[in-house]
């Protein structure tokens, strides 16, 4: 597998900013995966993420997109179609009246051929869960509805890269599992490689990869497991880690026998039962 | 004395429309004096609609709304004055943050009240410590703060008004877990040291599982559960039914019950499940 993203030493200052908000980031993001990023407020997570279509252009450093340098003007629209970004506030996200023009919004202004807008839009719709829901108001539909809408609006440009902003921060239970499965359909099923910025634990579990950032620099990565097994690390971050991990950790300190890398409820509940079985 | 009462209450959005919806129906719930309540319910569940009848921003379809006692619509007068006791923070309330100084707009709603300039100078400087926020803030811009001083500055504008109850819907949400702690003890302490009424509408069941003394659960336009925690958690296949989701260590309890580990009674929060799961390992070692 080949590299999608790639970022050089990485260094952004905002204008005006004496301090720098990213301090020499280096990342491969390979094509296909779904990697996920932790970090705090004012780590410089989303700062990085507007680094991936271009919305900001380093002050130092590369950063490529399918070989494509974001810092060369020529290449904006090529970049933008490939990556395609989602934010976290579905309200500021939605353009139009109608679900199905909001969806058909991007491809229309990629100069698409109608016929072919309609079928990306009834495509996306479909992914996402909200077909059914193509000729109703947007600002009628849940969180968790509008933020998929605004998932299918990317979907349509078929962009091979899908980065979200923290996307589930406003959304209830229900919404946050919905748009989760979705994405992570999206890369398992669909190959798009997704990159999840988030500050739930749990979302990040089923990715591939865990990336976390903290002051403008990326201080840990790996899988989330070997991630969260670092519990010192993610608590001297400002992060928690899964109730899962936070259990076994706490368990191991009292003597237990547990690996940390049981992060979902059930592994971790199998491993209790099996330490406590066997006295 | 800050109590709440709702009777039959019942708002219909765009009545009379082909988007006519009820949002809430015959929501009948008392709220006594110093309770810290948590409201549960999955978007559109009516948990918004409700709150906002609380300080006369929404007017009720039918029913009424008691605060001490008073019809809350009753006079124009009424509906004024029970702002100044009901504040609401909405959601990310640091998108209405608008004056030029942080001490500017913290002291926008005292200022309203008519106080006088040192009582309004003594209510800013004692929400923004309950925030903890420092005095050297105070002539800073709230635009350059970063997203979690902004919601601790939108929070202390309407703890500045001192309302007997203190409504805040998703205080936490956009916030890093540190941010989270720290605004959710903010809310704690104001109650202790107040002995106000506070609701706390959260999506975070782990938020409210260690906060709350009592939690009122929403679905569908009604009140499906009101309880404690203990309570609420203990049906997690009915909160599941309807869109939520039960705490993360009560799920892992539930798992080890499944596996044939009885961890004993309702479990909420972390330390219970570690304390319930270490003194099974201590029965048996005994054995």
């Amino acid at each position: 597998m080949s590299a999608i993203i790639k970022i050089e030493d990485l260094h952004y200052t905002y204008p005006g900013d004496e301090a720098e908000t990213l301090k020499g980031i280096d990342l491969e993001i390979e094509e296909g995966s779904f990697v996920a990023v932790l970090g705090h407020n004012g780590s410089g997570k989303s700062t990085l993420a507007k680094h991936f279509n271009a919305i900001l252009t380093p002050t130092e450093g590369k950063v490529l997109v399918d070989g494509m340098d974001t810092a060369d003007e020529n290449n904006l629209l090529a970049v933008r179609r490939t990556v395609g970004m989602v934010f976290q506030n579905p309200d500021n996200q939605i353009v139009a009246n109608v679900v199905e023009d909001d969806v058909a919004f991007a491809p229309e202004n990629l100069g698409v051929e109608p016929a072919e807008i309609r079928r990306r839009v009834d495509a996306a719709l479909k992914q996402v869960g909200m077909y059914e829901y193509r000729s109703h108001a947007p600002h009628l539909l849940s969180g968790g509805q509008k933020q998929r809408v605004a998932i299918a609006g990317v979907i349509a440009m078929e962009p091979r890269v899908i980065a979200l902003d923290e996307p589930t921060a406003m959304l209830d239970p229900q919404g946050r599992t919905e748009v989760i499965t979705t994405v992570t359909g999206l890369c398992r099923d669909k190959g798009i490689t997704i990159v999840l910025i988030t500050h739930h634990m749990s979302e990040c579990i089923g990715a591939d990869r865990l990336v976390v950032m903290s002051n403008g620099g990326i201080v840990s990565d790996g899988t989330p497991a070997e991630v969260f097994a670092n519990v010192e690390l993610m608590e001297r971050e400002g992060l928690t880690v899964p109730a899962t991990t936070r259990l076994e950790y706490e368990l191991n300190r009292a003597g237990f026998d547990l690996p940390l890398s049981a992060l979902t409820v059930d592994d971790c509940a199998a491993a209790i039962a099996a330490q406590l079985g066997k006295q | 004395m800050s109590e709440i009462r709702a009777e039959g209450l019942r708002h219909v959005y765009s009545a009379g429309t082909p988007f006519e919806k009820v949002a809430i129906d015959d929501i009948n719930v008392v709220i006594p004096h110093g309770q810290l309540v948590g409201i549960i319910g999955h978007t559109g569940s009516g948990k918004s609609t409700f709150i906002q009848h609380l300080n006369g921003l929404l007017k009720p379809t039918a029913g009424k709304v008691y605060c001490d006692g008073q019809d809350i619509n009753a006079t124009k007068q009424i509906t004024h004055d029970v702002r100044f006791k009901v504040g609401l923070v909405f959601q990310y309330p640091e998108y209405q943050l608008f004056e030029e100084t942080v001490y500017k707009d913290i002291a926008f709603g005292p200022k309203n009240m008519k106080l006088s300039g040192d009582e309004i100078d003594r209510h800013v400087r004692e929400a923004a410590h309950f925030v903890g926020l420092s005095d050297e803030l105070f002539e800073r811009s709230p635009l350059e703060l970063s997203g979690g001083q902004k919601r601790r500055i939108a929070i202390a504008g309407v703890i500045a008004m001192r309302p007997g109850v203190l409504i805040l819907d998703e205080p936490t949400a956009g916030l890093d877990p540190e941010g989270c702690a720290q605004i959710l003890q903010n809310i704690c302490d104001y109650r202790t040291e107040t002995g106000s009424t506070v609701i706390l509408v959260s999506h975070s069941m782990d938020d409210v599982a260690r906060i709350a003394d009592r939690l009122i659960v929403f679905s569908g336009g009604g009140i499906f559960m009101d309880g404690t925690p203990q309570e609420v958690f203990s049906h997690p296949d009915e909160l599941t039914n309807i869109g939520l989701s039960v705490p993360e260590p009560t799920a892992i309890a539930m798992a080890l019950r499944r596996d044939g580990v009885d961890v004993g009674g309702a479990i909420y929060t972390t330390e219970q499940l570690i304390s319930a799961v270490e003194r099974l390992r201590k029965g048996a070692g005994a054995c």
